[in-house]
């Protein structure tokens, strides 16, 4: 098995025990870079060879006490990394270089980790196929000839690929969750607090959500044990304190738990996309019968208000979007805003015109209140469900180009994944299996600061499905 | 009453923002956006009349910090200017917005 395979867990077992160096470790990443980089556009910067090279030989002198000493890691171009440049995958930014790290880069150093370059994303993390980068779009790494998913779509190529073994992401409707899904992989949207976002280029403040990629449930629990918690430079992080998840992971069977099902919820992504691809709802259907048997309980839940939650989405986003982009004038670092890409422009044209005088009331104002009876819908939900299972994307990765010219179908595909990020719950992507051969993931969406039951529940259906390994 | 968008509110939106956009991105951007405000508008339509808006879900309240200099996180002169595209002595170079 190739180094560049590895699960963190595996590749920890075996630098500790001597049997594989960083540095190893390290070059294998590097020839996957070399050879896939470029036809699948997936990191926008690889650090330099001789600076990787010192800091694996560096690992390799010690004991790997460290929780990620010696690991690679890519980072999502959105995370501030000193002296690495940080493009946010727009021409704005296309030459700014940090001059200081995020709250989560310092802690992932701090931790060992080898930063081993930067990822494409949607610029600004606007999109859901990767499409919206403004240095091209990432291929799929399971058919080149489709999306990776975005917006965090260079993050999960990169580990499909073996260019690292997990990396970044962020997740404001999905971002994470649906790379992570056509890519076979492990998707963690935290809890809206439970990761700092210091650091990271916002996108839309109250719905961003830090988290990461990775090919395990137990590595994603691993790294939220290292990522999280809460940072004086974020007043929106959680006091919560932030257990080892990934020791906890204690369940053999499912049974005792009840999963939400809520067929309303279900039928909108039908609506919005004229029919699921029925390929994916067999497969959709077989994690469930997977949950059900390994002993959960299926329960049905109503959620009657997602219907409005993609509307109410599309205006607190772009509101808070243009709110954020404002600072862009190109005076202190970065080119002018001439050189926002067109995905930029129409969230930033959206949002003035939500958030300005006479359409205040009817838009934002209006969507803050549904929100208020999305988070209500949720909360009910969980008094009959520990955790609510839905599908993460409406159809398997869409064709590169598919939706190029019509913005809104593209934001259609959004519809199972943004009620999420509304009510600021913790959700994690898992795979389901393959239509074709596309992956496509379901996801256990928890109550807030319920990691810990989402890993439980994960384990054990990655242990009995192995889908992933 | 459903609030609805016309065309001039896409150049309106688009000098409130900053940006500068040609005739062909104005004419392109204008249906797009059509499309994105009818479906976004179809909100209105909700009956919301005793409910509170959601602003943040952190479930926080009122974060403070001390009241101090924390000299960790200040940046020093030749970093703050180091992405700027024109500095002067020391000093961000802006465009003027008053005549001499």
């Amino acid at each position: 098995m190739d180094a560049s395979s590895f699960s963190i867990t595996e590749a920890r077992k075996l630098l500790q025990k001597k049997q594989m160096s960083s540095f190893e470790l390290i070059s294998a990443c590097l020839r996957q870079i070399k050879e896939n980089n470029k036809e699948y556009n997936v990191l926008l910067t690889v650090e330099d060879e001789m600076s990787l090279a010192a800091q694996a030989k560096a690992a390799d002198k010690t004991e790997f006490e460290r929780p990620l000493e010696g690991i690679p890691v890519v980072l999502k171009d959105l995370f501030s990394s000193k002296d690495m440049r940080t493009s946010a995958a727009s021409k704005v930014l296309d030459r700014y270089v940090p001059v200081f790290d995020a709250t989560v880069v310092k802690k992932l150093r701090d931790g060992g980790a080898i930063i081993i370059g930067k990822a494409n994303q949607d610029a600004w993390a606007h999109g859901s196929s990767g499409e919206n980068s403004d240095f091209g779009p990432t291929r799929n790494a399971f058919d080149k000839n489709h999306v990776a998913g975005g917006s965090s779509s260079g993050s999960a190529t990169a580990v499909a690929l073996g260019m690292s073994l997990f990396a970044t992401g962020t997740d404001t409707g999905g971002s994470i969750r649906v790379p992570a899904s056509y890519h076979n992989l492990v998707g963690l949207k935290p809890t809206y607090g439970r990761v700092s976002r210091y650091g990271i280029i916002a996108m839309a403040s109250s719905l961003d959500s830090i988290g990461h990629i990775t090919r395990t449930v137990k590595d994603s629990a691993y790294v939220l044990s290292i990522t999280a918690g809460a940072d004086p430079y974020d007043g929106t992080s959680g006091e919560a304190p932030v257990p080892k998840y990934h020791e906890r992971l204690k369940r053999k069977d499912l049974k005792g738990v009840r999963i939400g099902v809520s067929p309303e919820y279900l039928a909108v992504g039908k609506q919005a996309t004229q029919g699921m691809n029925p390929k994916l709802e067999e497969v959709i259907e077989a994690s469930l019968t997977a949950l059900k048997r390994l002993g959960a309980e299926v329960v049905e839940v109503a959620l009657p208000t997602t219907k409005a939650a993609l509307e109410t989405y599309y205006i607190i986003c772009p509101s808070e979007i243009s709110s954020n982009l404002a600072r862009y004038d190109g005076i202190r670092y970065g080119n002018g805003r001439e050189a926002f890409g067109p995905e930029a422009k129409r969230r930033i044209m959206i949002g003035t015109y939500t958030l300005s005088s006479g359409y205040y009331d009817a838009y934002y104002k209006t969507a803050q209140k549904v929100r208020t009876l999305v988070v209500n819908d949720f909360q009910k939900a969980f008094q009959t469900a520990d955790v609510i299972f839905a599908p993460v994307t409406p159809t398997p990765p869409p064709k590169i180009g598919e939706y190029v010219n019509d913005p809104l179908a593209n934001y259609l595909s959004d519809i199972y994944t943004v009620p999420i990020n509304l009510a600021g719950l913790a959700a994690l992507s898992l795979p389901a299996g393959f239509v074709g051969k596309l992956p496509v993931g379901f996801q256990l969406i928890g109550p807030q600061w319920s990691e810990q039951l989402l890993f439980d529940v994960g384990n054990v259906y990655e242990q009995a499905t192995k889908v992933n390994v | 009453m459903v609030t609805t968008f016309t065309d001039l509110d896409v150049e309106r939106a688009a000098i409130l923002a900053r940006l500068i956009l040609t005739a062909d991105e104005l004419s392109r951007y204008q249906s797009q956006i059509h499309a994105i405000l009818d479906f976004i508008s179809k909100l209105q339509m909700i009956p919301l009349d005793d409910v509170e808006p959601t602003t943040q879900v952190a479930g926080l309240l009122n974060v403070y910090r001390d009241d101090t200099i924390d000299e960790s996180r200040i940046l020093s002169q030749e970093d703050a200017l180091k992405n700027t595209p024109a500095s002067h002595k020391g000093y961000f170079k802006v465009p003027a917005i008053l005549d001499k």
